[in-house]
């Protein structure tokens, strides 16, 4: 007889399931969380009206109501597939376009293609899932991803966003967005923005911070390793360029613009610059009037007369008058391949990088005049 | 990610509860919810209205999450409110407030011989040692927590916890009759 033993084995019918505690305590809770300048509302309202009553909400119970209540009220929400790009399915096998409804449970599979879904109305949660994958709406912040690359964008509300990831566990997120891959047995979940909680098949516990990736390969040691968020965001940019998207343009563009004064992140964000296509040319040309380095500067003005169109060619004109060479040669070759044409004294990259100055500008008003006849 | 450091995985989960993440808290839940049932079964011994007690230690401190100034400190917060809950209920349940007798009887398992038997003798005279005593015994045995843990849980030193499992052994090889290498 081991005493010791005995008596673990004595009082561990007392000990409870830890999980099971916190099912129930979850199941009790709140629908929201009391903000802190709540009391100090309730207690005015009190005070003001005379009604005890509106101490209510800081009671034991019901700490259901309210929230079930106004959840009730609300429209049953519906899945959209608000782009699809390329090869995109229904669990039926049918093509899925924009504007598609998705039904609940309803797997979604793509293979060269990607698409962006929301709950909608009022979606506190954006999803765009990668190529090769196969992903299951099961509600509104409930999802699960059972191969391929997911990326999730959810704002505050009511519950946790989560999300299960085939059979590696679950990860669940309040505020944030992060990145998940699931190829060939191997898992990488990056959190790009706010913070996670990974939950591995095993139970362990990963609480992941901004520019935090939990990565396991297939054979290989599980770690948390540092991300470079335009390395696990770059896949998304064919979304950016909707006019739907146009805030989380901005945003990216504001960061992509920041990096490219930089030399060593330059490449790749020039490269991500370039796929978000010519809707980002009036805040480049911005970007360039704030810009001081003059490397930053031509790395912008090369941009914008690559990506300019027909209906940009009023913001190149005038940068023919540049001080800066390599910017009045960019601005030339965008020109020419917008209109097909130059004032014939000055149709060559030499004549605009080094004719004297004068001849420069005379050249360029003739442009425009032969551009607004 | 925060094994070694129990503190700052409490406070990375309370600041992710604090911006309305469920699943945080239910991890604060699960990583204390035996610290509390411990607090509770040695306060006021096992009974039906144990999860109740538990539940509602955890929803109190879901509600007063936004006072808590230090997500280090989640542990002795939850802990005090467990500790004032009991109190509550054996007041209401108009009994002593420092109890030196706790009931430890489990629901009855299916199965009743004479091992089973041994651990319910156990059970009973671990409910009859000083409240303070049945507190660590059952903390150390739920959780295997450290002395360190067990210590800052209890708001005591680590020597005090040394002290109270050494005297709560004692005390029930003493009542058992069973001898330092556990034989009767």
């Amino acid at each position: 007889v081991n005493f010791d033993a005995d008596l673990r084995r004595a009082l561990a019918p007392l000990a409870g399931d830890p999980r099971q505690d916190a099912a129930r305590v979850l199941a009790a809770l709140p629908a929201a969380r009391p903000a802190p300048w709540k009391p100090l509302l309730w207690a005015a309202l009190g005070a003001a009206a005379g009604v005890a009553a509106t101490l209510l909400p800081w009671r034991a119970t019901p700490v259901h109501a309210p929230g079930d209540v106004a959840r009730a009220q609300r429209p049953a929400p519906t899945l959209r597939v608000r782009a699809a790009h390329g090869e995109v399915f229904r669990g039926d096998g049918a093509p899925l376009a924009d504007d598609a409804a998705l039904a609940w449970g309803e797997p979604l599979t793509t293979r060269y293609g990607a698409a962006e879904i929301a709950p909608d109305p009022g979606a506190a949660v954006l999803l765009r899932v990668g190529p090769d994958a196969l992903v299951v709406a099961h509600g509104p912040r409930e999802f699960e991803c059972e191969a391929g690359r997911l990326w999730i964008d959810a704002s505050p509300a009511d519950d946790d966003c989560q999300v299960w990831l085939g059979a590696h566990g679950r990860v669940a997120l309040a505020d944030g967005a992060l990145d998940a891959i699931l190829e060939k047995g191997a898992l990488s979940v990056a959190v790009v923005r706010g913070k996670a909680i990974y939950v591995d098949e095993h139970g362990g516990v990963h609480q992941l911070a901004a520019m935090q990736c939990f990565a396991r390969p297939p054979d290989g040691e599980a770690r948390i390793e540092a991300i470079e968020p335009l390395a696990r965001t770059e896949w998304m940019a064919p979304f950016l360029a909707s006019a739907g998207n146009a805030a989380e343009r901005g945003r990216r563009l504001e960061d992509l613009v920041r990096r490219l004064a930089d030399p060593a992140a330059r490449a790749r964000a020039d490269r991500q610059v370039r796929m978000l296509g010519a809707s980002v040319c009036r805040g480049l040309l911005l970007a360039m009037d704030l810009a001081s380095d003059p490397d930053h500067q031509r790395a912008l003005a090369l941009l914008i007369a690559d990506l300019a169109d027909y209906a940009d060619r009023s913001i190149l004109l005038p940068m023919l008058r540049s001080d800066d060479a390599d910017v009045r040669a960019a601005m030339y070759r965008g020109l020419r391949r917008l209109t097909g044409s130059a004032p014939p004294s000055a149709d060559s990259e030499v004549f605009w990088r080094n004719a004297p100055a004068l001849l420069r500008m005379q050249a360029a008003e003739e442009w425009w005049l032969t551009l607004h006849k | 990610v925060h094994a070694a450091d129990p503190a700052a995985r409490d406070a990375e989960l309370v600041q992710l509860s604090r911006a309305g993440s469920r699943e945080a808290f239910g991890l604060l839940v699960t990583h204390w919810s035996r610290t509390v049932r411990a607090v509770c079964v040695a306060r006021t011994g096992h009974h039906r209205d144990l999860d109740d007690i538990v539940q509602e230690t955890f929803l109190r401190a879901y509600r007063g999450l936004n006072r808590l100034q230090d997500g280090t400190r989640f542990g002795p917060y939850v802990l005090r409110i467990a500790k004032n809950l009991c109190v509550d209920r054996l007041r209401r349940a108009r009994r002593s407030v420092s109890l030196d007798e706790v009931e430890l009887e489990p629901p009855p398992a299916s199965s009743h011989d004479e091992k089973e038997e041994r651990l319910v003798a156990l059970r009973r005279q671990v409910g009859r040692l000083p409240e303070a005593m049945r507190e660590a015994l059952l903390l150390f045995y739920f959780e295997d927590l450290s002395y360190a843990q067990m210590a800052d849980a209890l708001g005591i030193t680590e020597a005090a916890v040394n002290q109270r499992l050494s005297r709560a052994r004692a005390q029930l090889r003493a009542q058992l009759g069973v001898g330092m290498e556990g034989r009767p």
